[in-house]
């Protein structure tokens, strides 16, 4: 093992990604390996984390065009060239406050998932921090909080030095069946 | 084994029944069911089983008699046919009731009756075709599986195949009025020709064989030792409509990955074409007469429909025609169509980005006379690209009247007129969705102008006009939309007897008068059209209702123009695309909506006394002599800051068929020509939204589906 494993495993070199990859993926006995490249962000005083690959660019906050009748953390549409995909507030679907915007703000548009097809959204967040390299032995899984926090769409707790990166399961956290049910309790 | 025959038999009766001498699939069906009976019969070791055995013998030879035209008259030969089988099939009752031991005391006499029926007619010797006809049977063999490599070649065979097909089906439709041009029967040639190459090489036999066949006589008639016509057309027309299918199956047999049928119509097709190319040249031709003669006589001495099918406008058809053949020989790319809807997403933001930097007030203010000169450069180039790539959904409507031309030719043979038909403006372009949204509402208006709108010959002839009627499709542009109409000189609508039935139907008041455009509207109501004794009277309205729905369902319109003793005219008006709409752009709140223009009856500012409440609450609208309700969009979406009185608003009235409402906005802020987009990949159904478009500033605004908000907004006061 490298030298930068010991430095609370945070590198940004490819090789030892490709590396622990490998070591995950033929460890692994069902569970997913989880080291990679990740884009941080940040929601508040947390950060997060979502997997490179699922991101298909970042954009500056822009006039969003609210859509009825649809979950409260559903913030609206944007024409994204041409395309019209959906932003949801983070914040709003964690349940924390709502921020006001600056002029860091920014929506990260992610490819999700949905049965067979491929969906873009837009995610609002307070923050985009830096791409980085986290390798698969500083993913713990998130501990349990008891119902009060729900830790489904969370991948794991990625460890950067002190800090820790929340790294989430965009798939999940934006499935459209959760959006559907939810959508669903809001017009009860 | 007594199961066997039993099941045998009643599928021969199936067949039979659905059947006349001159369907020739189904006989040749009948033909084959009967050869495994017979084998079947001959097989069993009970002696009980032989009578019927050669009983089954008799009745195949009488098929087969029927199937080559070799009886004198093969409709009573049909009827003597059916008769012996009722025999056959009473004797193989007979050893049923053996089998569980009881008296068959019919069987002696059975079998007797259906071998002396059929041995009347036929000899014993079965004729070398049939032989042929059964060697071909055995000598096609299952279709192989697609393999991976050949794949994306088959896929290109199927569509090149089906343009060939076109092209083969115009060409055989114009040398149905000019047999002696020989440019459409080489076309006709070279198509098959194609084909075959092609299916030999990916290993498609059926679809080689019945190219072969096809081919060697359209090589006859392209070297001149036989004309094409009548009968034989037919005959090329249906071996055509059989490749088509075989086609068809090969590309669902790719999609499912399994072997494309053995399709059992193909021997005989195959049969019959060789059958008109062998002998000597002369006798084939004499061959054809015959055939269609014998056409001409099923079709109870009606002499035979002439068709002309024309591209062209009016007084020179033929040489407009040829022109449009050659310019669609243009050589083209084909692209997916995700890739051209991404262009053409892209270069509508180019056009908002181009604006945007138009507009923006740095550059306005800049006093730079190279940088406008630059701009207005890249603004004229932009608007090129724009309407380029609009241009490149567009396509020629001819695909779809090439298909109405043979359909009307193929009712007009069945019904027994005379027609011609004319096609002006098939090289009109519209967007590709429409024209395949367009072609099942003109089959059935086409069908109805053949089938009730001209009249039988006779009768024609008998009010004095010429015995072959017109009808006459026509597209061209206007005013941004496409028309397509549809006119002919029959009989008309009658509209006297339409009114009556509506209101025996009660879909008019007794005492209302109606004037005749209104009335003539009526048999598109979906209570008149269904009822059988008005299609019978007016001639008109099957599926008529059917047929607005569709149009309606392409922002279209339909209307009627009749006379009675002249003939009708249907008019139909549709968008060039089904990609925009145009829309009212409203303000509420500080959000903004379009509503489709369609649906907008009026505009204005409510003056007080024209509002009235319900029970404090629910609001209603008195518009027009009509009291409807008020939709609050601010309340309903939930939208902040919209003015909180009525009569500060503006009460758009929207109407959904029958059903009318007032939505109350803040502001109308002018009307546009949007682009739909879909909300549905990240939402779903929403209630009211009908999709996005993106405006001129590059922002989303959603579009109101009116029928959707008037269920919402009743769903609403129903749940409060």
């Amino acid at each position: 093992m490298s030298e930068s494993f010991k430095h609370g495993g945070y590198s940004m070199s490819n090789e030892q990604t490709t590396e622990a990859t490998k070591t995950g993926e033929t460890a692994g006995t069902g569970v997913r390996a989880r080291g990679g490249k990740y884009l941080t962000f940040a929601l508040g005083r947390e950060g997060y984390g979502i997997e490179i690959l699922k991101v298909r660019e970042i954009i500056g906050f822009m006039d969003i065009t609210a859509v009825p009748r649809t979950p409260s953390y559903v913030r609206g549409v944007i024409n994204l060239r041409g395309q019209v995909i959906s932003v949801v507030d983070l914040r709003a679907k964690f349940g924390m406050e709502t921020a006001e915007r600056t002029d860091e703000t920014c929506i990260i548009v992610v490819e999700i998932k949905s049965g067979q097809r491929k969906l873009s959204t837009g995610i609002v967040v307070d923050k985009v921090s830096e791409v980085l390299t986290i390798n698969d032995d500083c993913i713990e899984d998130a501990p349990a909080f008891g119902a009060a926090v729900s830790t489904d769409f969370v991948l794991g707790m990625g460890k950067i030095g002190e800090s820790v990166k929340i790294l989430l399961d965009i798939d999940k956290v934006l499935s459209p069946d959760d959006q559907a049910q939810l959508a669903a309790v809001a017009a009860a | 084994m007594h199961a066997n025959l039993q099941q045998l038999t009643s599928e021969v009766a199936n067949t039979l029944g659905g059947t006349d001498c001159h369907d020739l699939q189904s006989l040749a069906r009948i033909h084959t069911l009967l050869n495994t009976l017979e084998d079947q019969a001959a097989a069993a070791a009970d002696a009980s089983h032989q009578p019927l055995a050669s009983a089954g013998a008799d009745l195949r030879r009488l098929v087969e008699k029927i199937i080559l035209n070799e009886v004198e008259d093969s409709e009573t030969s049909f009827r003597r046919l059916q008769d012996s089988f009722s025999a056959l099939r009473a004797m193989v009752e007979g050893l049923g009731s053996m089998d569980t031991a009881l008296e068959a005391p019919s069987l002696v006499t059975a079998p007797a009756a259906a071998s002396a029926a059929a041995t009347s007619f036929a000899p014993p010797p079965p004729p070398p075709a049939v032989a042929a006809v059964v060697h071909t049977l055995q000598t096609i063999e299952p279709e192989a599986v697609i393999g991976e490599m050949d794949a994306p070649l088959a896929m290109e065979f199927v569509t090149e195949s089906m343009g060939h097909l076109e092209a083969a089906e115009a060409a055989l439709l114009e040398l149905e009025n000019d047999p002696t041009s020989p440019e459409p029967v080489g076309a006709v040639f070279r198509s098959f020709h194609t084909i075959k190459g092609v299916a030999g090489f990916l290993g498609l036999k059926q679809i080689g064989k019945l190219a072969h066949a096809a081919e060697n006589l359209l090589g006859l008639a392209r070297d001149g030792v036989l004309t094409l016509q009548g009968g034989t057309i037919d005959l090329t027309l249906g071996a055509l409509d059989l490749m088509r299918s075989l086609v068809n199956d090969l590309e669902a047999a790719m999609c499912e990955n399994r072997a494309p049928a053995t399709d059992p119509r193909i021997p005989e097709m195959i049969l019959k074409l060789e059958q008109c190319a062998s002998g000597t040249p002369v006798a084939g031709v004499a061959a054809f007469q015959a055939t269609a003669a014998a056409a001409a006589r099923q079709q109870d001495q009606i002499v035979e429909p002439s068709m002309a099918s024309t591209a062209g406008r009016g007084g020179e058809p033929a040489a407009e025609g040829g022109s449009a053949r050659e310019s669609s020989g243009d050589s083209t790319v084909k692209v997916s169509t995700t890739r051209l809807d991404s262009l053409i997403n892209m270069v509508g933001e180019l056009v908002i980005s181009q604006s945007m930097v138009q507009q923006d007030s740095g550059i306005l203010t800049a006093d730079n006379p190279r940088l406008s000169r630059n701009l207005s450069h890249l603004g004229k180039i932009t608007r090129e690209l724009q309407d380029l790539s609009m241009s490149m959904r567009m396509v020629p409507i001819q695909g779809v009247f090439q298909k109405m031309a043979r359909l009307a030719r193929d009712t007009a043979r069945k019904a027994g007129k005379e027609i011609e038909f004319v096609m002006v403006g098939a090289e009109t372009e519209l967007d590709r969705n429409v024209v395949e949204a367009v072609s099942d509402p003109l089959v059935h208006m086409v069908r109805n102008a053949v089938d009730h709108g001209i009249e039988p010959p006779d009768v024609r002839a008998e009010v004095g006009k010429a015995r072959q009627g017109r009808v006459e499709l026509r597209a061209y542009h206007q005013a941004g939309s496409i028309v397509i109409q549809i006119s002919d000189d029959g009989r008309g609508l009658n509209l006297a007897r339409i009114l009556e039935k509506a209101r025996a139907a009660g879909i008019v008041g007794p005492e209302q008068e109606l004037p005749d455009q209104e009335i003539a509207q009526l048999i598109f109501h979906a209570g008149l059209s269904t009822a059988e004794k008005v299609t019978d009277i007016s001639g008109r309205g099957v599926g008529m209702d059917v047929v607005k729905k569709n149009i309606e369902a392409l922002r279209g319109r339909v209307e009627i123009a009749t006379t009675a003793g002249k003939g009708s005219v249907f008019t139909i008006r549709l968008p060039l695309t089904l990609a925009m709409i145009d829309g009212m752009l409203v303000r509420v709140g500080e959000q903004r909506y379009i509503i489709p223009i369609t649906t907008i009856e009026q505009s204005a500012r409510p003056r007080p006394e024209q509002v009235s409440t319900v029970q404090g609450r629910g609001e209603m609208c008195m518009v027009r002599g009509r009291l409807l309700p008020v939709i609050r969009l601010a309340d309903v979406f939930s939208v902040p800051g919209a003015s909180g009185s009525v009569t500060d608003a503006i009460a758009v009235t929207i109407q959904d068929n029958e059903r009318r409402a007032c939505v109350a906005v803040d502001e109308l802020l002018g009307q546009q020509q949007v682009v739909i987009k879909s909300l549905g990949d990240s939402f779903g159904q929403i209630a009211g939204i009908s999709g996005g478009a993106i405006l001129g500033d590059g922002t989303v605004c959603l579009i109101i589906d009116p029928p959707g908000l008037i269920d919402l907004a009743s769903g609403c006061v129903a749940a409060a």
